[in-house]
């Protein structure tokens, strides 16, 4: 570095005549344009190349679905896929399906003062099971009073949206959660009220009692 | 001419160089000019975007700034805005260099640089206005799209003129990849453009033919030419010959043939047959076969020489960009694998992962190439080594805190997902800390972009006085000192 201290730092920029020569101090330094090796390639690496593509053959015949136009599933259906699937624990499920319902009702179950009935404490939630299954199949509009409170707002249906398994699900979890301690609700529950009140619109409160009412 | 000048006559190879350096000093510069200024636009979108993530509040008032309008120009910009007029100085440059012609038609090359940023603008303008197509990474409005199909014509023809009218005898492996790009690209934008929105295909194999895009455009266009470059640079600094030819024809073509398939990774889980994602896995897993090969060669290159990173930016760059491309594209060929994708898919992972990508592997490989190159196109040299080295430590670490950040919140959000007990709103809590770490990690990037930019600006800013000696990373330059003697000079000259 002492040697090239030495030397001026700056130069005066070329003129145009002989710009050629001075302009490009950069490009006549440089290294010549690079040029190939031939070492040869590893036969190791060769190795790993036939691994790879037997393990790319391997991978897509069993993951293709038999490379159908309207498969979904990866898994060619075979008697694995085409047995019945085991239960699930509800309370597993139901707080999955549970994720749908937090908008309203919250993550603790409380809903929102005012506009969104709590579930936690409800005698809807821990009162009768039919009734609560008719208020997830069809959903409820306008008032309805809930721990002494009166909303005002609409519950959509979920009958489209979940099976029965699911909604027996969630209501066993809502039953038992965020401080209720009620008990689950079956399967066949939901069945029987769908196939009673399923192709009605949503009730209201007087509707609700009425049909509670009927058993 | 004084006979001093004469006996400093370049020789040899060093004449087609500097006849090479001449024709293209006006077109390359343009194009790299322009590539920064939307490097700069694109940080800033993406940082806006970034601070939305954990504060919905900020500019939360003006509807031109809103997440679904900022977010998409943030991506366009940095992909066509950057990544295209970096690559396309990148491609013009290079194949010049290695078939030692000049570049062809300088002024159809300007003008078509000047077309496509016009083009970038007016998408960027529309996608802000609310014209957004919805189609990522294809968001600009039709009317923006011949503008950035136009130009790319001009630079495939200026690239095949070139290459038909060369002189040097060998065609080396970065001008495959050129080659390459010249080819894929057009086809690419044209076929994306027509199956998504032209139309010409519905529903969900428009969302294949979006993705088959949305994956080539990084992997057939971004990085073939992050290759070339890297292909060039790491053997013309050390002065040694790459490892192997045989790797090279192997890595070449092995890319060539898998990256292709890729795209549909993205869509698993989706309602599509399951052998269109199968596909997808294995092209995405067979990219190990190339990247193992351009790795090798890169690396073994290298070996031996990494003394050379202590005082060359442009080393220091290139094997930053090519180590990250190892590193990333293992990362990106197991990502694709649906067990892993059972966790991080829809996850901050994959955010991760693009940026360790874009701004690990492309970006400093464009970045080298702006190093190697503008001395010899401006005939000046960089008058800070100190904004160098801090152009390259704010890369380094922003990046790397950047995908480190986001691929360890993807990992844990995907897993919280997948467990029912979680409340949802605590995961979104979970991750804000690190969408925080983001945000100062775009800050970090912003400031290396910041520093290239002043280093950028005084290079090609014609001046009266030069430095002697070339601007290595332990060299101190004083460019006040320059720009007082260039005063002194200048009132002399009076």
């Amino acid at each position: 570095m002492n040697s090239d201290q030495a030397k001026p730092e700056f130069k005066r920029a070329p003129e145009m005549e002989d710009r050629i020569m001075e302009m490009h101090t950069a490009a006549m330094r440089e290294m010549s344009e690079p040029r190939d090796g031939i070492r040869p390639t590893p036969v190791l690496f060769l190795i790993i190349c036939f691994l790879f593509t037997m393990w790319g053959g391997y991978y897509m015949g069993t993951y293709a679905g038999d490379w159908t136009g309207n498969g979904l599933s990866e898994r060619a259906a075979g008697p694995a896929a085409a047995g019945p699937s085991a239960p699930q624990n509800p309370m597993v499920l139901g707080a999955e399906v549970y994720n749908a319902c937090t908008q309203c009702h919250q993550a603790d179950g409380k809903g929102l003062a005012g506009q969104f009935p709590p579930l936690a404490d409800s005698e809807y939630v821990n009162g009768d099971v039919r009734r609560l299954a008719a208020i997830l199949v069809n959903g409820i509009n306008g008032e309805l009073v809930v721990k002494g409170q009166t909303y005002n707002s609409q519950m959509p249906a979920w009958k489209d949206n979940y099976n029965d398994e699911e909604i027996a699900a969630v209501l066993t979890y809502i039953r038992s959660s965020f401080g209720n301690k009620s008990g689950p609700v079956a399967k066949s529950v939901v069945e029987a009220v769908r196939k009673e009140v399923g192709a009605n619109g949503a009730f209201t409160s007087a509707t609700l009692t009425e049909f509670a009412d009927k058993k | 001419m004084s006979e001093e000048a004469l006996e400093m006559a370049p020789q040899g190879e060093a004449v087609s160089r500097i006849e090479v350096d001449r024709s293209a000093e006006w077109v390359v510069t343009i194009y790299w000019a322009s590539s920064l200024f939307w490097l700069l636009i694109a940080t800033l979108a993406g940082l806006i975007s970034s601070v939305k993530l954990h504060s919905p509040d900020f500019l939360g008032s003006y509807e031109w700034l809103t997440f679904g309008r900022i977010r998409p120009v943030h991506w366009d910009t940095a992909i066509y805005g950057f990544g295209g007029t970096a690559a396309s100085g990148t491609l013009l440059w290079l194949q010049a260099r290695l078939c030692q012609t000049r570049i062809p038609f300088p002024a159809l090359l300007i003008a078509g640089g000047v077309i496509f940023n016009v083009g970038v603008l007016l998408g960027s303008i529309g996608v802000l206005m609310g014209q957004s197509t919805g189609v990522e990474t294809l968001e600009f409005p039709l009317y923006a799209m011949p503008l950035l199909v136009i130009p790319y014509v001009f630079i495939v023809i200026a690239n095949f003129r070139m290459y038909f009218t060369r002189r040097s005898s060998h065609t080396y492996v970065s001008q495959w990849y050129l080659m390459a790009v010249t080819v894929w690209f057009p086809i690419l934008v044209l076929a994306a453009e027509a199956c998504t929105n032209l139309g010409a295909v519905d529903g969900v194999a428009q969302a294949v033919a979006n993705w088959w895009y949305g994956h080539n455009v990084v992997g057939l266009f971004a990085t073939p030419t992050g290759i070339a470059a890297a292909y060039y640079l790491i053997p013309k600094v050390i002065g040694k010959p790459i490892h192997s030819y045989h790797l090279s024809l192997l890595g070449f073509w092995s890319n060539a043939i898998f990256y292709n398939w890729a795209g549909t990774h993205h869509l698993t889980g989706g309602p599509l047959p399951a052998w269109t994602i199968t596909v997808g896995v294995v092209g995405s897993m067979m990219m190990f076969i190339p990247v193992i090969t351009i790795g090798i060669n890169h690396h073994m290159t290298m070996l031996g020489s990494f003394h050379h990173l202590k005082t060359s930016p442009t080393l220091r760059f290139a094997v930053m960009g090519s180590m990250v491309y190892t590193l990333s594209s293992f990362q990106g060929s197991l990502e694709s694998l649906r067990s892993h994708q059972e966790i991080t898919h829809f996850t901050h992972y994959t955010i991760g992962h693009v940026h360790f990508g874009m701004y690990g592997f492309f970006a400093p490989l464009m970045f080298a190439m702006m190093y190697y190159a503008m001395p010899r196109l401006t005939g000046n040299e960089w008058s800070s080594a100190r904004l160098i080295r801090i152009h390259f430590w704010c890369t380094l670490f922003g990046t790397a805190l950047y995908a480190g950040a986001m691929c360890w919140a993807g990992i844990r959000q995907g897993q919280m997902m997948n467990d029912p007990a979680i409340p949802f709103l605590n995961i979104v809590a979970f991750t804000k800390p690190y969408l925080m770490l983001r945000t100062l990690a775009g800050l970090i990037l912003l400031s290396g972009t910041i520093a290239f930019l002043i280093n950028f600006v005084r290079i090609v800013q014609p001046h009266k006085l030069r430095f002697v000696t070339p601007t290595l990373l332990n060299t101190e330059r004083d460019y006040k000192l320059l720009l007082e003697k260039e005063k002194e000079l200048k009132q002399n000259d009076k």
